[in-house]
């Protein structure tokens, strides 16, 4: 049943976050003149999935973020930006997701109403390729086939290497460019080879260009074609000239893999960066001429991080922007003309050292001449563990810094609407606390309390925290009202997965049907009554369907629906009304509309309550001393029972497995903590 | 082989063989072959059978009937022999053998390699409860004796004793220096520069066991991660080293093929810490710590899905002499060791099941070849005769299937040279006060003294631990 594996995922924001990026950024495009406004546009594609549009303001200065456009699952590996004439007319991200998305930017926020997903690539997409001139857009990637598309149509062209025994190469596709012309592709892969293609003469393999000895990282082309530059693992910068198929020459400064280029038109002139953070400006032509011997190479900048993407803006040719692993993305200026000038580029003496740290940033001082702009990135959420009551999940982000966040979001005081509301988080702490001791310090078993079975999954692919609800799981749990902040009888207890939902379509189920107060009957809800006295039967929260909760607003929560890993839909919390009709999954709308919904996992567990041998009290009558009751049900209950049949006089206290249990313990807690056993389980009583 | 005239030739050479050595035949007691042929390879492995025989005393003297013990009276029994050749029946130890494993507990064939892993594994297992039962007594006891050993870390690789009771300056096999005390468990270096039972990042590595300390060696799996380059390592031990073969190639071939890459991707992708995702990657197994005897295991039997059984794979696997190791790990510790062939366990015959086991050893520049009772002085050359068959119908079937190398910087001398004492006092080490009546007849020189494959080095301490040479 295909509901079935539609998903609703929520990210939990963090209200210190910046507009940047989180975790790396991969990929880099400019443009100044656009089929949607002349000013100068940065493009940034990031390893959170996103890309982002930056923009400078006039009169020059740091680029501010115009819009974010989430539509990938995965790392986005690189841009391209269609032309039509003169004129940017698209912008074009590969990613990891296997899909290529194609979107042009509208209206004043300039946020893309539509985005055409092209589908071809089997493996991760690394690479794109745009020759302007002949509008040949081409990708390649780890399914060693190289694609060129036919972009009116949205679909491919040619396919190389499609098939099995035929593949494009032996190995995944690192780099590709594509002639200015369109004449020519050229490919770069793992085994170390380049191969050249040729597009219109139905992926004719052209020939091979064998010298590299580890993976090919970066190709250019120069604009006549008669020269390529690539660069490799190898260390080695290489200038091949295509007609004769052989290395012309050969630059070596770098103790590390080169990971990107950047060259001028006639492929004389080269901006390199490697792994070591290093990028250096270079001259092949200085190379070229026999002694005296070429000037060593001009360091633009060392930065921290691996060097992932050079780009040198449309308008700026003299500035160079840097992408990083890091998140902060950095421009310098890099004055045309090589050679001489700032001394040896590997001894970095007088070179700006700069340790860039995702969002937490203060440089060190520098020359203000080389550093030209820094657009600083968000810390990511690096790793993450749901605790044991899996309510609260900790997170440790790439600044080493831990935080606790509460899935179900905890009640506010109402804010105002266009105020971005706080995150779920609910302690932050400090650097010199430690991921790992945390964790067993939080996940300790015998400072567990509560225990309920997993209702979602927690990821950070994208660098922020996201929740994912499934129909298979979703309604698993269950909570007291009390603790939730719910208006209600004490023992009241709710689903938590339904409460979660209720609160997130809020604003939907308003729309659907406003006269609708969900009044119908919990059919098939899990949360039925236990015996065990004073637990309360209640319903799913089927006493009023959205008014009971007073969670505070959700609004802004970014919210993804999917069908199995595809997207179908995604929206702010609060604009969830304006989804088309069908987009909302029907599990989610019976649970939401009709509080219809049936838990996959037993909601209750069934015990033994005995006397302690130690205890001299007598046993429970034969039809009392067999129970089932709620999972969430509280241990004190359980207690107040047993007092209320077996006369002491003195409070009473359980023992499971020999072990004293504290009295608000649920019973689920007692199960996975103390008796941890398959069996059923039993509870002895005894004076406390 | 075993006709008389290389008979003639084994009673002649016998001559040139030192008076202390033994070369027994075994008798097999029903398709104990798998059996005879690995016994004799350990055997005329001097440090193990050096530690058998020390490790002899202190068994006998508590009465042990594990399999070990069987083992190392088995060794006793040979090398306290009054003739120089003839044929010993290994009752004791193959009764012991089939009664602890089922396994084995029957007339049918064997692979010796199992055997060889199982025996190796079973008698590293014996001799650490033994460790840790000393440690409890230790515990218990009295107080420490008198000697430096109180390095009391009760790790578990074991405890160290002072020169205390009767097992315990024999402990773990260690040799006693006559000053006293410094009895390490385990086989550590007398160096005193380890820690108890600890790796550190120095390398620092501690042998449980004197089995672990003559054949345990570790590798390393080495994860290159294709987008950000980040090496992850994970170590893994080892006690025999079991290489996939191709038809007509090296064991150097063969190792290479061992620590080829393999590529991590497609459906197969590696999470990467660094990137925080999956990414394709490169993993290779390399050897990080090189053994003191090297075991390798050709793998000549295969499951063939078709048939339904395993099969006889009787490529030509040439294996040299000589041997150093090409795939070693860049933080290897003694990548360059160099490695001599003394034994060579060889199948004969068309499969798994239908089929004999001999054994080839070297003891003293002689070759000699091991059929079960018969022993034969054979050529250097005819351990050609053992690569295997390039043609597809196998002409012979006599194909190499165990090979053990020794390093040659490791035991190259006996432990009697060690220290400033006189070889009297120093030798018999499994000799402690409470031994002395018992060990008499246990002189020094019917404890062979073992001299390794290059006389050379014997000037060189043989403390059994390659970290002496750090």
């Amino acid at each position: 049943m295909s509901a079935s594996r539609k998903s609703v995922t929520l990210t939990l924001l963090d209200d210190g976050a910046s507009e940047g990026h989180r975790f790396g950024i991969n990929a880099l495009a400019s443009t100044c003149a656009s089929a949607w406004g002349s000013s100068r546009e940065l493009f940034t594609g990031g390893r959170d999935g996103s890309v982002r549009c930056w923009r400078e303001p006039e009169g020059g200065g740091v680029p501010r973020l115009r819009f974010t456009v989430d539509e990938h699952t995965d790392w986005v590996n690189d841009l391209a930006l269609l032309t039509d004439g003169d004129l940017t007319s698209a912008v074009v991200s590969a990613s990891s997701d296997r899909t290529i998305k194609l979107w042009r930017p509208e209206g004043e926020t300039g946020t893309p109403s539509k985005c055409y997903t092209l589908r071809q690539h089997t493996d991760f997409v690394k690479v794109l390729g745009y020759a302007a001139d002949a509008g040949t857009l081409a990708s390649a990637g780890c399914d060693c086939c190289v694609v060129v598309w036919d972009v009116a149509r949205l679909a491919p062209r040619v396919v190389i290497g499609g098939s099995e025994g035929a593949r494009a190469h032996g190995d995944s596709i690192y780099a590709l460019a594509v002639k200015l012309d369109g004449g020519l592709i050229a490919t770069g892969a793992v085994d170390a080879t380049l191969r050249l293609w040729d597009p219109r003469a139905q992926a004719a393999a052209v020939g091979s260009l064998v010298g590299h000895t580890d993976v090919v990282r970066g190709i250019a082309i120069s604009a006549d074609g008669g020269c390529l530059v690539s660069c490799s693992s190898d260390r080695s910068v290489k200038l091949w000239s295509i007609g004769q198929r052989r290395v012309q020459a050969e630059l070596r400064p770098h103790s590390d893999s080169v990971f990107c280029i950047d060259v001028d038109e006639s492929c004389s002139r080269v901006l390199y960066g490697g792994r070591d953070g290093l990028v250096l400006d270079d001259s092949f032509a200085a190379h070229a001429s026999p002694p005296p011997p070429p000037p060593p190479p001009r360091g633009v900048c060392q930065v921290g991080a691996p060097a992932l993407r050079l780009h040198r803006p449309a308008w700026a040719p003299e500035l160079l922007w840097v992408a990083t692993s890091d998140s902060s993305l950095s421009c310098w200026r890099a004055a045309a003309g090589a050679g001489g000038g700032a001394g040896g580029a590997a001894a970095g003496g007088d070179l700006a050292r700069r340790h860039e740290r995702g969002g937490s940033g203060d440089c060190s001082e520098a020359p203000p001449s080389h550093r030209v702009a820094t657009i600083r990135g968000s810390a990511a959420v690096k790793r993450l563990a749901v605790l044991p009551c899996k309510r609260r999940i900790l997170t440790e982000d790439t600044r080493g810094l831990c935080a606790l966040w509460e899935a179900l979001l905890q009640p506010l005081p109402r804010v105002a609407a266009d105020v971005l509301p706080r995150g779920s988080c609910v302690r932050r702490f400090d650097a010199g606390e430690k991921y790992d001791k945390l964790l067993a310090e939080l996940a300790e078993p015998t400072a567990q309390r509560t225990y309920s079975a997993s209702w979602f999954t927690a990821s950070a692919r994208s660098g922020a925290l996201e929740l994912t609800l499934c129909a298979s799981s979703a309604f698993n749990a269950e909570g007291y009202a009390s603790e939730l902040g719910i208006a209600g009888q004490e023992d009241f207890r709710v689903n938590l997965g339904e409460q979660l939902l209720c609160a997130l379509f809020a604003s939907w189920r308003e729309r659907q049907k406003p006269s609708r107060a969900a009044a119908n009957g919990a059919g098939g809800s899990g949360a039925g009554g236990g015996g065990a006295g004073g637990a309360n039967s209640g319903g799913a929260g089927s006493d009023g369907g959205g008014g009971q909760c007073a969670f505070r607003s959700l609004e802004q929560t970014p919210v993804l629906i999917c069908d199995g890993s595809v997207v179908t839909a995604r929206s702010r919390a609060s604009r969830l009304g304006d989804l088309p009709d069908g987009a909302v999954p029907s599990w989610v709308g019976q649970a939401v509309l009709h509080a219809q919904f049936s838990p996959r996992a037993p909601l209750k567990l069934s015990f033994f309550l005995q006397p302690h041998p130690a205890s001299g009290l007598p046993l429970l009558p034969p039809d009392c001393n067999k129970l089932a009751a709620a999972t969430a049900l509280r241990l004190d209950k359980v207690i107040a029972y047993v007092e209320e049949r077996v006369p002491s006089g003195k409070p009473l206290a359980l023992f499971a497995s020999g072990k004293p249990l504290a009295p608000d313990m649920s019973l689920g807690a007692v199960r996975a903590f103390v008796w941890k056993s398959a069996d059923e389980m039993v509870l002895q009583y005894k004076q406390a | 082989m075993g006709n008389t005239p290389s008979r003639k030739a084994l009673d002649k050479a016998i001559g040139a063989l030192p008076e202390s050595e033994h070369y027994f035949g075994l008798e097999n007691f029903g398709n104990t072959c798998y059996c005879n042929s690995v016994l004799q390879a350990l055997y005329y492995c001097g440090p193990f059978r050096q530690r058998c025989l020390e490790h002899h005393a202190v068994a006998a003297s508590s009465g042990e009937d594990d399999l070990l013990a069987c083992l190392c009276d088995l060794f006793r029994a040979i090398s306290s022999q009054k003739r120089r050749c003839g044929v010993h029946a290994p009752r004791r130890f193959v009764a012991k053998l089939r009664g602890v494993n089922e396994l084995f507990n029957n007339q049918m064939h064997q692979d010796a390699h199992e055997f060889l892993n199982y025996l190796l594994n079973e008698s590293a297992e014996l001799l650490e409860k033994r460790q840790k039962r000393e440690a409890m007594r230790q515990k218990d006891g009295a107080a420490g004796e008198a000697g430096g050993a109180a390095r009391g870390g009760a790790e578990a690789g074991g405890t160290s004793e002072g020169g205390g009771g009767p097992s315990a300056a024999a402990e773990g096999g260690e040799v006693v220096r006559p000053g006293g005390a410094d009895g390490e468990a385990g086989g550590a270096a007398a160096g005193g520069d380890e820690d108890e039972g600890k790796e550190g990042e120095g390398g620092a590595y501690v042998p449980k066991t004197w089995v672990h300390s003559i054949f345990e060696g570790v590798l390393t799996s080495e994860t290159r991660c294709m987008c950000c380059e980040a090496l992850t390592t994970r170590d893994e031990r080892f006690l025999d080293l079991s290489l996939e073969i191709e038809q007509n190639s090296s064991v150097s071939a063969c190792m290479r093929n061992f620590s080829s890459s393999e590529p991590l991707r497609g459906d197969n992708k590696f999470f990467c810490d660094t990137c925080c995702s999956l990414q394709e990657a490169k993993r290779c197994m390399r050897v990080k710590r090189l053994p003191n005897v090297l075991a390798l295991h050709l793998k000549r039997f295969k499951y063939v899905e078709q048939l339904q059984r395993f099969k006889k794979l009787s490529y030509r696997i040439a294996f040299p002499l000589e041997l150093k190791l090409t795939n070693t790990a860049e933080t290897a510790a003694e990548p360059d060791r160099k490695y001599s062939l003394f034994a060579v366990v060889v199948h004969v015959g068309a499969g798994p099941s239908h089929g004999h086991y001999i054994c080839l050893v070297r003891s003293h520049k002689h070759w000699l070849l091991f059929d079960d009772d018969t022993v034969d002085l054979v050529e250097e050359g005819s351990l050609q005769s053992c690569f295997g068959s390039a043609l597809e119908s196998a002409g012979s079937t006599e194909t190499g299937y165990i090979l053990f190398y020794q390093a040659d910087d490791a035991w190259s001398a006996a432990p009697s040279e060690e220290g400033e004492a006189s070889p009297s006092a120093a030798a018999s080490p499994a000799t402690s006060p409470g031994q002395k009546s018992n060990s008499s007849p246990s002189s020094p020189s019917s404890i062979p003294r073992w001299q390794g494959a290059s006389t050379a080095a014997s000037a060189s301490r043989g403390v059994p631990s390659c970290t002496a040479k750090h």
